[in-house]
């Protein structure tokens, strides 16, 4: 088992016509994940790697099964197809799509906790069980099945965290890039929740950058909460203060969401605390002992 | 995009929300265009304007002409002030702060009768007057947080300060703004006015605001030689610091984390430039462009790659074009690895440049390189 998905998954995917979404539809296949139905609108009747594509999801649901829904569908588009995706009763949305406005985001976070929906995103690269289903963007070649729980902001630091993981022989549960902010959906504190009550989940990997309280947030709950053996890593420490390294959540301004902050509050909630990969590598294996 | 006071003060005007009687001044030559007495504020997209000498109040014609041209001459923490705001005298009872932001992806309202006075200082030295409301983004502020509001703010008439309340949040949402802030807002016989006004509108929300950006831009043409910065159409983000080791990634994680790197290895960076979501070879041709700018520090180059969306083949394509073209002579090293490396390591070597998968040993390489010049 892993959290979030499993091998009985089955995937709708919204703006599957597109460039990227085509593409990912492809790459989700090959990685084992079952894609029942695509949704593009005025696009309706096309196939896409096999997949059967409707104008809206209320029509896909009339056919096919489906629990979770990966979108990649423009800026402009994400906030009524969010809706849309989450009105046919799934319980997770993986939104890809970055520089949706601002009152949309809002507005989508809202919505997915009145509807009792895992929103993961916007701006993320999903979720990947490896071996057994992916429903995001992860590239499967940097991933293998294991006992090891892994949470990033970023999808490129976790490809890198699964692959010095991998290369040392070291499997993942499941490995959740959640985006880089400034809004989320599902956050570490929540990633942190699930890998704590999974069974198939030994050792959890916390990978953090500066900016905003997520790790402060996630830091608390491992305290109160967390048994297992948590490994952190936060990246940007040395960020200048002021200015964002491409994350717009990534940012320290008048002291706030520095990466010593971050640090004194994982320690103190008994998280093992590395600097580099290959000390967090060096630790995970120390754990799964 | 953050709004001058004036651009601000007339969107809060349009929604309903008073403000004083005002008019724009662009040159010392115009005529006083209100009567006298009143004040002349310069308008610059930043605080602090009043211990600059940037409000000023005008008594008389010659008081006008001689603060109108000393202000319009000067720069306010780097920023030249192209315009002034004339408005008429205020005498307010009380300043209050109110605002509406984005915090924790929600609406936060926040209201304190220690208005006039930069709300930070008092956030930390006296939390307990300021009120804070966590607002539902599709309801805006119900009854009950208008009623702790206006408990909180006694000196103004219940009704007034809850029509501006929810006049600003109504505002907040149909601008798309991140933030709108009074302070202060002026209580005259225990009615709201709003001295000064502070808006940041959303640049994602460009495209479904696009009459709104395009007024706010041509009008702001009438500043002579304001200008904005042209948004570039790629998704790098570039960020000089202070080191010699010029570093590029593909992922704003694992740029961090190889800056974080190469300080561990006791190296120094001097630009931060990542690819963001959209790469092919032309955009890593134009981040070896950003870092090599004119009178660059860079004595040795660190590119760590690790291909999801973004192809190896077209990363070797863009890093060899930029070397061919410009004979670059520094050490370059090229951590490589995710989709298509096998064809992006053939083009880099073929080309004479070394790859490495090894993340650690990359940013040692370069370190070591850097130290050496």
């Amino acid at each position: 088992m892993a959290i979030l998905i499993n091998k009985n998954t089955r995937v709708l995917v919204q703006g599957i016509t597109g460039r990227s979404g085509a593409l990912q539809t492809q790459l989700m296949q090959q990685a084992g994940t079952k894609i029942v139905a695509g949704v593009t609108p005025n696009k309706g009747g096309q196939v896409v790697s096999g997949v059967p594509v409707y104008n809206y999801v209320a029509e896909a649901k009339a056919a096919h099964d489906f629990d979770a829904v990966i979108s990649f569908v423009p800026p402009l588009a994400a906030k009524d197809s969010s809706f849309e995706a989450m009105d046919s009763g799934i319980s997770l949305l993986v939104l890809t799509t970055e520089g949706i406005p601002t009152h949309d985001v809002m507005q989508i976070v809202a919505y997915a906790k009145c509807k009792g929906a895992h929103l993961i995103g916007p701006g993320c690269s999903g979720v990947i069980a490896p071996g057994v289903c992916k429903v995001g963007s992860h590239p499967v070649r940097f991933f293998m099945p294991g006992r090891v729980g892994v949470v990033s902001k970023s999808g490129a630091l976790s490809y890198e965290i699964g692959k010095t993981l991998t290369d040392s022989g070291v499997g993942q549960s499941t490995v959740v890039g959640i985006g880089g902010g400034p809004i989320w959906g599902f956050t570490q504190k929540d990633a942190i929740a699930l890998y704590n009550n999974d069974p198939d989940t030994d050792v959890i990997v916390l990978l953090g950058e500066i900016g905003g309280t997520q790790e402060e947030d996630a830091a608390a709950y491992i305290k109160q909460y967390v048994k297992k053996p948590v490994v952190a890593l936060i990246v940007g420490r040395n960020a200048p203060e002021g200015k964002s390294l491409g994350h717009a959540g990534a940012i320290v301004s008048g002291g706030m969401g520095t990466a010593a902050s971050k640090m004194n509050a994982l320690i103190n909630a008994g998280a093992i605390f590395v600097n580099d990969p290959v000390e967090l590598c060096s630790q995970v294996k120390k754990y799964l002992r | 995009m953050d709004l001058f006071e004036y651009e601000g003060k007339r969107l809060l005007r349009e929604h309903g929300i008073p403000t004083p009687k005002s008019s724009l001044v662009y040159s010392a030559d115009e005529q006083a265009p209100l009567q006298f007495p009143f004040v002349l504020k310069a308008q610059v997209l930043t605080g602090g304007r009043g211990k600059a000498g940037g409000i000023k109040v005008c008594s008389t014609q010659q008081e006008y002409k001689e603060h109108a041209k000393a202000i319009l001459g000067m720069h306010i923490k780097g920023q030249p002030v192209y315009a002034l705001l004339a408005e008429e005298m205020a005498s307010p009872s009380n300043e209050i702060y109110l605002s509406v932001t984005v915090k924790n992806g929600r609406p936060l309202f926040i209201a304190s009768a220690m208005g006039g006075v930069d709300i930070e200082e008092v956030a930390k030295s006296q939390p307990d007057k300021i009120l804070t409301l966590e607002l539902d983004i599709f309801y805006g502020l119900h009854k009950y947080q208008l009623n702790r509001l206006a408990a909180f703010l006694p000196m103004l008439e219940a009704e007034d300060l809850k029509s501006i309340a929810n006049k600003l949040f109504s505002a907040f949402c149909a601008l798309d703004a991140k933030l709108i802030e009074i302070n202060p807002l002026g209580v005259i016989n225990g009615k709201a006015i709003a001295l000064d006004a502070k808006v940041t509108l959303d640049d994602d929300a460009e495209k479904p605001q696009k009459a709104l950006f395009a007024a706010l831009r041509e009008d702001r043409e009438k500043l002579n030689c304001y200008s904005e910065p042209v948004k570039e159409d790629n998704t790098i983000t570039f960020v000089q610091l202070e080191g010699n080791i010029g570093l590029i990634s593909d992922g704003a994680g694992t740029g961090m984390l190889a800056l974080d790197m190469v300080y561990n290895a006791g190296g120094h960076v001097a630009s931060f430039c990542e690819l963001g979501g959209i790469t092919n070879a032309d955009v890593m041709h134009l981040a070896m462009e950003k870092t090599f700018f004119p009178g660059n520090t860079v004595k040795s180059l660190l590119i760590v790659l690790i291909g999801g969306f973004n192809r190896m083949d077209d990363m070797a394509n863009g890093i060899t074009a930029y070397m061919k073209a410009h004979k670059l002579d520094i050490p370059v090293f090229t951590r490589m690895c995710g989709t298509m490396e096998e064809e992006g390591e053939r083009i880099m070597r073929e080309n004479g440049l070394a790859t490495y998968r090894d993340l650690t040993q990359t940013v040692q390489l370069s370190v070591s390189a850097a130290k050496e010049v």
